[in-house]
């Protein structure tokens, strides 16, 4: 089921749309959270990144590319409108996918360490993209944007890893992927 | 038809980049208020409908006082206004924190009123020309079509729940709810996939390579010359010294 790195049939596009739609949904959900929270309120996004990490790499390992990206693409268009950082979620959605394709690529995805360098990979790229994202378009300074993102980095690889690493053995304990 | 839905996608879209790469490059407080009023402005003569922008309300003023926290706690330009402990509040958040609004503000209404003028079929026949295949093409219409389906099966999920003794009204409660909520989705999500794909490939799509369409997208000349225009004025504005 692994190993490869293009999917594009049917069920393959239409799981990348289907998906992506509650990708936004769950977005829209905890991006307003994490809003009524102090970190959000200072620039972290550290629920919506979590839940960003871990369905960037959930469909990936779901539905491989070019549905990760497309998925990814339908959650960044839809964001325009609850969130201004759209355009860094353009470049960060794509840049994150295609991370967790290549490490899903090459492993079997079965282990643990597998997860933690896929899901380390995605949150890395994903948060340099966002991190230009606050510097360009809420005028964060540099030194604050970079903190913003290390912080975030560091509390939503360890969770995203878990979420998706449980999330995808129980689908695939389901039987519902195949 | 009103006149808006005549016009190309590609002029549409050549617009709504001007805009959004303007705004974005710009570093004057003056011309991204210009911005905003463009958006509005044009809004009111092509489409009249300015209901839409109502919902992005509660929105903008969540994340202009995100963009005011921010600037407030981090903005080190000019001198300190107020000091107390560890934070100082320097002169220079506020301006800091007024171009940030208003370029999230014009980026934003643009890319929405872009959103609301093009149709989805309109979207895919554009990227159809493009060269995208059509199997590809047509998941944007894909997309207006699923999203509102979607929605409803989360709000049916989360009522199913409330039956079950969680209650779902409120904000605190929907909150509370979501792992209950979005684990039941996401298995229902990926039984449709299987269910619409198989359905899909039944009425025969993906068989050929070539798709017929009802519509075909023509560049008149003016849309042409309006496009250049527009090219000429992003170089004028943001690029010459």
């Amino acid at each position: 089921m692994n190993k490869n790195f293009f999917r594009t049939d049917t069920k393959a596009l239409v799981g990348s749309i289907l998906l992506g739609i509650v990708f936004v949904i769950a977005c829209q959900a905890t991006g307003f959270i994490d809003n009524l929270l102090p970190t959000g309120k200072a620039g972290m996004y550290l629920i919506n990144g979590t839940v960003w990490a871990s369905f960037t790499a959930l469909i990936v390992l779901l539905y491989k590319q070019p549905a990760g990206m497309i998925a990814g693409e339908v959650e960044a268009l839809i964001s325009m409108w609850y969130s201004p950082l759209w355009i860094a979620f353009i470049f960060a959605n794509a840049i994150g996918s295609l991370a967790v394709s290549f490490v899903a690529a090459k492993y079997s995805m079965e282990k643990w360490w597998h997860h933690i360098l896929a899901l380390f990979l995605c949150n890395v790229l994903g948060n340099v993209v966002v991190c230009i994202g606050l510097m360009g378009i809420y005028q964060l300074p540099v030194k604050v944007a970079v903190i913003e993102a290390l912080i975030t980095i560091a509390v939503c690889w360890p969770l995203s890893t878990i979420i998706t690493k449980l999330t995808y053995d129980s689908l695939k304990k389901s039987n519902l992927i195949q | 038809m009103d006149f808006i839905e005549k016009i190309d996608p590609r002029t549409k879209l050549v617009w709504c980049l001007t805009l959004i790469l303007t705004a974005l490059f710009s570093q004057n407080l003056i011309l991204e208020i210009g911005m905003i009023a463009l958006v509005m402005i044009t809004d009111c003569i092509f489409s009249n409908h300015l209901k839409k922008y109502k919902i992005l309300l509660p929105i903008m003023l969540l994340v202009a006082s995100q963009i005011v926290v921010i600037q407030l706690l981090f903005c080190r330009d000019g001198d300190i206004l107020w000091k107390w402990g560890i934070l100082s509040v320097y002169t220079g958040a506020i301006p800091a924190a007024a171009l940030g609004i208003s370029r999230t503000a014009a980026v934003t209404l643009a890319a929405v009123q872009f959103t609301t003028w093009t149709s989805a079929i309109d979207a895919a026949l554009m990227l159809i020309v493009w060269g995208v295949p059509y199997r590809y093409a047509m998941l944007v219409v894909m997309t207006k079509r699923f999203f509102p389906l979607m929605q409803k099966e989360y709000l049916a999920i989360s009522e199913s729940q409330s039956v079950r003794g969680y209650p779902s009204e409120g904000i605190k409660n929907r909150i509370k709810n979501l792992p209950l909520t979005f684990m039941p989705l996401l298995y229902r999500t990926v039984r449709h996939t299987s269910d619409i794909a198989l359905a899909m490939e039944l009425k025969g799509y993906g068989r050929s390579k070539q798709r017929t369409f009802g519509k075909h997208l023509h560049l008149k000349s003016w849309e042409m010359i309006s496009m250049t225009a527009l090219v000429l004025f992003f170089i004028t504005v943001n690029l010459v010294p």
